[in-house]
């Protein structure tokens, strides 16, 4: 493209074909002026017009030609050809361009993705442009979706999983016919659900991770007697161990099985309890012996969690108070277990607020049977509580965010005797959730985090934004590195874009503190349903948001091949001409 | 030609038919059985089942046609009916050779003689009906047919009739290129009491009667130089050589698997086979009639039918009802046991027993409030130690619909302490009394009463001397001093509740002096000493008696002094002088029954004596403060697994098809935890530990191997057992602006 709006597309080599006739018309001059004949000036002319015409020929020009259109509609996959006649009719200037994975239809030209920046889009009809695609445009069109795929068409799986928790994903099914959906670990089918109707069906598929690490599971969907086999990624992590101390005013039983749960699960508990005045008994678990007998910043950086009932906590001295106080607010997580509804009216940093109540049991759906517990008859009613546990509109426990660290309360009572039964699963459904909310979370320099939703595909392009609290990034994928850009506007967020090469895992890491990220490419041809989906959605969501320039009518610059015929016809004149001459 | 010819020929031919006939039904049953025998051949039925069915029906089939054939009733008129409807030359006279010819009239023998030439000519001619061809084909045809059908019988319901079973076949994955075993049987003597014969296993992986003895016996293809067994959680058994075949017995009770090793250039080893060991039930046993609790009233009937079905797997031996009564409530409560048989059967043996007997509760004593429980037990047949199994435990009450209500009623206590001995309360109330009744009875009645007094001073005396080691000085009362002791013991003591004996609740063990008791007893004065007396430890020798300790012995003694004045002055009919004597002797046998008493100590904790000095003061400067240390006992529950498991993970996504050392080695160790498991569950385990062998032989081929891989990979994750939820911590990556934000909310919330 140029500036006169003449476009070439030569046969060979521009160079090769220039220089050719360049040398052709040197020596038919060089003869024509030999030759010793009449019409010299004529001769040269239709010498020039011949090499003209083979130049012609050689470089099949087009002619850049303007016309005012009704707009340019894309024709993407499973677009309905009854929309386009519709659309047609309204508008018969409406011109047609289609996506390359589009079969040919009508006079539509094809356009890769790539060029579609440089058109003005009106109209988008089928399942739209790839999401990667609609992030670099910003022109708006409007979109008119295709019919919903089949299949899976909603996935949410958590985002990470746990071991040993129960994990479940949610999902919303299209059914053509009777069908099922079996999810299958590497163990064998964890879960299944059976669909009996055509339509759209939510479902819910768990399954309880045994094992850390990377897997992948799979979903297979059996329709009308066809079966076909997604994968999806599994990236189980494994526990962190949590640093507990314990302060009691005397031993409990609540407490004491409570630290043998935690021992077992491999916690490093500190544990003082006052058995008389002035006199403790000290115990630790998996860990080094500290010294306990008073509370600094110092030691309770140590730990993540301070478990404590809260008479020991109206106890303690003022200044181990401030000190807890000042801790929480660093991170530190408190965890305070209510012996009695407080006493002591006047309020203090780590006191919530609370009414009293008359009941002092609760009944308690936990896992898979329900239980009476006794618990502390108050109702905390401090600001932003979030609720770990609750029974009907009352939180039974849960913690308020303080400073960066929290503080957890738990009202129940005599929850060991889940233990006692047996029933060890319950009583760690009902415990760990808690503490692990209220625990310090561990500060990581880095965040990495990928915008792109599952599935990727091989070669798409993948996004990448890193929150960072030091100082640059450095960011590799695979060992490869990819360069990254700060944001323009907030400091410390960086963005980078790599590729996916190859289905399976891959892992991104920062190389300044081994932040890592495992991130899993779909097979081309997984997932089609949900993809096309989730497309469309962001098509609609686009055509949405993005506001419509204000001109409707459109001035559409068109390439228009110069016909072969009119090089042609002056080559046969010019060559006629010079093979008339001598007769003449 | 004569006709004693024609006769004769005609015999012959009838004898012919009988031939063609008898070969034509012969062949055609033959081809039946053939077809039969085929098709029984098929069936899982006896050998002598199917002789006996194929052999039955070929003989009705042959009888019927003999009946159709009519051969048992054929005639030689029918036979010559038959030539001569056949062959018009004869003119429809043939009956006239058989008729004698003395007997014929002359057209008859004219035309005899004519018969005789005709019947000559055609003679060689007579064709009697047959269908011999198509007999013999129908039969080829059939045999041809029993060919193809019996060749279609698969090899394992023929192997299954052969005694030794050859095993080898079904050894599959056999290392090629060395020694291989070429044949296998395995020989199951399950114990003699199951009754069970002796029987081959179909499989290598065996299923047996807990206790069998197995024999393996195994020839391999090339020499070998030895080969064994590899039990599961034992050492390997070497296999004994004889002729070529390597054998050996054992004796199976627990289940796991074993494989079988075997050297020549090379060691071999075998797939894992499993060993499921088919316990011996105990016996089960259920009442049938009966609930658990049955009350009968006064009215009811005092027979109760008990019925109990008694079953196990291999046969009862033994079976009884074990009832206990219970009598008397309370305290006092007594229990008898009795063990019962059942009535019907009387013995016991067999799988499924319905044995009853009637308890009569009458028999068995049951009164009115009293319980009767009982409970069925059986013991099996197993050897050498039966099992037992018991039913819970039924109760039949009798209730009492007279039950008495003690009542406590004042003032109605009599003392029935017989004259002859009283209580020094006793002896001063009853001396008070004579004292204040002086006035109203004569000086004959009052002397009398104060000596009777004295009297029983003197056996109050003489039984508090008895404890002091004294010898009796002569006889209390009326009666003998035995007599004194068992009425004193059974009567007395029965009734009346003595306050005033120093051995009040029995707390000491009470002397009796029995005639046969110890020897040094009976040491009279003038006997010469014992030299032993000084080492032995003579009870009766009053200043070494241990009944008390030496404080209460002097106040005993002092008693008894004190005693002795009271019955003097009673004797001399003083009883007031008495009563200070008597008041005496009353506060000191109080005394030396308060000293006398045993505290038996309680089990459990004896403090050690407080230190008065520093009760209460709280001083805790030397309590120290504990310390504990824990540790979590177990870490993580097969870790070897847990890896492998990852490992193969990454081997699936890599897609790759070949294990390299590292990876061998890796579910070399998983498979070491797998074998643990699998010890205790051959059935589940025992399939992945052959895919594992398999996977580290190398055995595997490229096509098979990411089908084996998943499998081994499902195997071990089914092994992971699922645990409890841990909490865990979190990871959070704050930026300045978050720390910003947090900030402002908080000064928000102050403000």
């Amino acid at each position: 493209m140029n500036e006169w709006g003449l476009g070439i597309h030569p046969v060979f080599p521009l160079w090769m074909i220039l220089l050719g006739c360049f040398l052709l018309l040197v020596f038919f001059l060089w003869k024509e002026l030999k030759r010793n004949l009449k019409f010299l000036p004529l001769r040269i002319s239709a010498n020039v017009l011949l090499l003209v015409s083979i130049v012609g020929l050689l470089l099949q020009p087009s002619w850049e030609s303007e016309r005012k259109s009704g707009g340019l509609v894309l024709l993407t996959p499973n677009f309905k050809p009854s929309t386009i006649d519709s659309l047609l009719r309204i508008n018969q200037q409406l011109s047609l361009i289609r996506t390359p994975d589009v079969i040919p239809f009508s006079n539509a030209e094809e356009k890769l993705l790539n060029d579609l920046s440089r058109h003005t889009i009106r109209f988008v009809v089928g399942d739209g442009l790839p999401q990667y695609v609609l992030s670099e445009s910003k022109k708006h069109f409007q979109f008119i979706k295709g019919k919903l795929p089949d299949g899976i068409i909603d996935w949410s799986p958590p985002k990470k999983y746990r071991i040993n928790q129960k994990a479940e994903i949610t999902g919303t099914f299209r059914a053509q016919d009777n069908s099922k959906i079996k999810l299958v670990s590497p163990g064998g089918v964890e879960d299944s659900v059976v669909f009996t109707r055509q339509g759209l069906h939510t479902f819910t598929l768990s399954f309880t991770p045994k094992q850390a690490g990377l897997f992948t599971y799979s979903v297979i969907v059996e329709e009308n007697g066809k079966m076909y086999n997604d994968n999806f990624p599994v990236e189980v992590t494994g526990d962190k161990q949590l640093s507990i101390l314990f302060l009691q005013n005397y031993p409990t039983a609540e407490t004491r099985y409570l630290k043998n749960f935690l021992t077992e699960k491999g916690h490093a508990l500190a544990i003082s309890a006052q058995l008389s005045k002035n006199k403790f008994r000290y115990e630790y678990a998996n860990r080094e012996a500290v010294r306990l007998d008073r509370l600094s910043s110092g030691l309770l950086k140590q730990f993540d969690l301070v478990l404590i009932d809260n008479e020991s906590l109206a106890d303690l001295p003022s200044y181990e108070k401030k000190v807890l106080g000042e801790s929480v607010k660093q991170g530190l997580g408190i965890l305070v277990f209510y012996n009695s509804a407080n006493k002591s009216k006047n309020q203090s940093y780590l006191s919530l607020s609370q009414i009293e109540l008359k009941e002092d049991t609760v009944q308690l759906r936990v896992g898979n049977s329900a239980y009476t517990f006794p618990a502390v008859p108050v109702r905390i009613t401090a600001d932003g509580v979030e609720s770990v546990i609750r029974n009907n509109e009352r939180v039974l426990s849960g913690y308020v965010n303080k400073g960066t660290g929290k503080l957890g309360f738990q009202l129940l009572q005599e929850t060991y005797r889940l233990i006692l039964e047996g029933k060890t699963f319950d009583y760690a459904s009902l415990w760990s959730p808690l503490l692990e909310r209220s625990a310090r979370l561990e500060n990581s320099t880095f965040k990495i985090e990928m915008t792109q939703s599952f599935p990727v595909y091989p070669d798409e392009p993948l996004d990448v934004d890193i929150v960072a609290s030091a100082d640059q990034p450095q960011l590799t994928i695979d060992a490869v590195e990819i360069p990254l850009r700060e944001d323009v506007v907030i400091d410390d967020f960086w963005h980078g874009r790599t590729w996916a090469n190859e289905a399976g895992w891959h892992q991104l890491k920062i190389e300044q503190d081994s932040t890592l990220e495992n991130f899993y490419v779909s097979a081309a041809g997984e997932w089609q349903a949900l993809r096309i989906t989730q497309q469309q959605k962001a098509n609609e969501l686009f055509s949405k948001t993005n506001l419509p320039d204000s001109k409707e009518e459109q001035i559409i610059r068109e390439h228009k091949p110069i016909p072969l015929w009119v090089f042609y016809f002056i080559f046969l004149i010019a060559a006629g001409f010079l093979w008339l001459v001598p007769k003449l | 030609m004569s006709t004693e010819e024609a006769r004769y020929r005609i015999k012959k031919l009838k004898t012919r038919y009988y031939l063609l006939r008898g070969g034509e039904i012969v062949l055609l049953s033959a081809a039946c059985a053939l077809v039969i025998g085929s098709v029984l051949y098929l069936l899982p039925l006896s050998f002598v089942i199917k002789l006996f069915i194929t052999t039955g029906l070929a003989a009705t089939f042959a009888i019927l046609w003999v009946i159709r054939y009519q051969l048992f009733q054929l005639t030689d008129q029918k036979f010559v009916q038959y030539l001569n409807s056949h062959y018009p030359q004869l003119e429809e006279s043939a009956d006239l050779l058989l008729v004698t010819n003395a007997s014929l009239s002359g057209l008859q023998g004219l035309q005899l003689q004519k018969v005789l030439q005709r019947f000559d000519e055609v003679y060689p001619e007579i064709k009697l009906p047959n269908r011999l061809i198509q007999s013999v084909v129908v039969f080829f045809v059939c045999v041809t047919a029993y060919l193809v059908l019996t060749s279609f019988v698969s090899p394992i319901v023929k192997s299954s009739n052969s005694n030794a079973t050859n095993l080898a076949t079904t050894l599959a994955n056999q290392t090629k290129g060395s020694a291989t075993i070429s044949f296998l049987s395995i020989s199951v003597f399950p114990p003699a009491y199951t009754g069970l014969k002796l029987f081959e296993s179909p499989s290598s992986n065996l299923k047996v009667p807990e206790g069998s003895t197995v024999t393996w016996s195994i020839e391999f293809s090339d020499s070998i130089k030895e080969a064994s067994l590899l039990l599961s959680g034992k050492d390997s058994i070497g296999l004994k050589a004889v002729n070529n075949s390597y054998s050996t017995t054992l004796n199976l009770t627990q289940s796991g698997f074993y494989q079988i090793q075997w050297r020549d250039d090379k060691t071999i080893r075998s797939d894992y086979f499993r060993i499921e060991i088919i316990n011996d039930q105990s016996p089960k046993i259920t009442i049938d009639n009966l609930n658990q609790f049955t009350k009968l009233s006064y009215a009811d009937k005092r027979t109760v039918p008990l019925r109990a079905t008694l079953s196990d797997d291999f046969g009862l031996t033994r079976a009884s009802i074990i009832a206990t009564v219970s009598k008397g409530s309370g305290e006092s409560v007594k229990f008898r046991e009795e063990k019962l048989m059942f009535k019907t059967p009387t013995i016991i043996s067999g799988k499924t027993i319905k044995a009853s007997r009637t308890l009569d509760l009458q028999k068995l004593g049951l009164e009115p409030g009293d319980e009767l429980y009982f409970y069925v037990e059986a013991f099996d047949n197993k050897t050498p130690l039966p099992n037992y199994s018991r039913t819970e435990t039924f109760f039949i009450a009798l209730t009492d619909t007279t039950k008495q209500e003690a009542i406590e009623d004042e003032g109605l206590g009599v003392d029935l302490m017989p004259d002859y001995f009283r209580s020094q309360r006793q002896l001063i109330i009853d001396t008070e009394k004579l004292l204040k009744e002086r006035k109203q009875k004569t000086v004959q009645e009052f002397k009398s009463t104060s000596n009777e007094l004295g009297y029983d001073q003197k056996v109050l005396r003489l039984r508090y001397g008895q404890f002091l080691g004294e010898e009796f000085e002569g006889q209390i009362g009326p009666v003998s001093s035995e007599e004194v002791k068992d009425d004193h013991e059974s009567t007395i003591e029965k009734f009346s509740h003595v306050h005033d004996k120093e051995n009040e609740h029995n707390l000491v063990a009470e002397k009796k002096p029995t005639p046969t008791g110890h020897s040094h007893d009976e040491q009279e004065p003038g006997e010469k000493e014992d030299p032993l007396a000084a080492f032995a430890h003579n009870h009766d020798d009053s200043e070494q008696a241990t009944f008390f300790i030496q404080s209460v012995r002097a106040k005993l003694k002092a008693a008894l002094t004190v005693m002795w004045d009271a019955e003097l002055h009673l004797r001399l009919y003083e009883p007031a002088k008495s009563l200070p004597y008597q008041y005496t002797a009353l506060k000191l046998l109080k005394e030396i029954s308060n000293d006398s008493r045993i505290y038996v100590h309680r089990t459990g904790f004896d403090p050690p004596p407080l230190k008065e000095e520093k009760r209460l003061t709280a001083d805790l400067s030397e309590v120290f403060n504990s310390v504990g240390n824990s540790e979590r006992l177990q870490a993580e529950i097969y870790p070897e697994i847990r890896k492998a498991l990852l490992m193969i993970e990454v081997l699936l996504q890599e897609k790759r098809n070949a294990l390299s050392v590292v990876h061998k080695e890796q579910l070399h160790r998983a498979g070491q935890e797998l074998a643990g498991v699998a010890i205790a569950q051959p059935g589940q385990y025992l399939e992945g530990l052959s895919l594992l062998k398999r996977l580290t032989d190398d055995t595997v081929d490229s096509s098979e191997f990411n089908n084996i891989v998943s499998a081994v990979q499902e195997v071990f994750w089914k092994v992971v057992p699922p645990q409890s939820l841990s909490p865990g911590k979190k990871v959070l990556t704050t930026h300045n602006l978050d720390e910003q934000f947090l900030n402002s909310l908080e000064q928000l919330h102050h403000e």
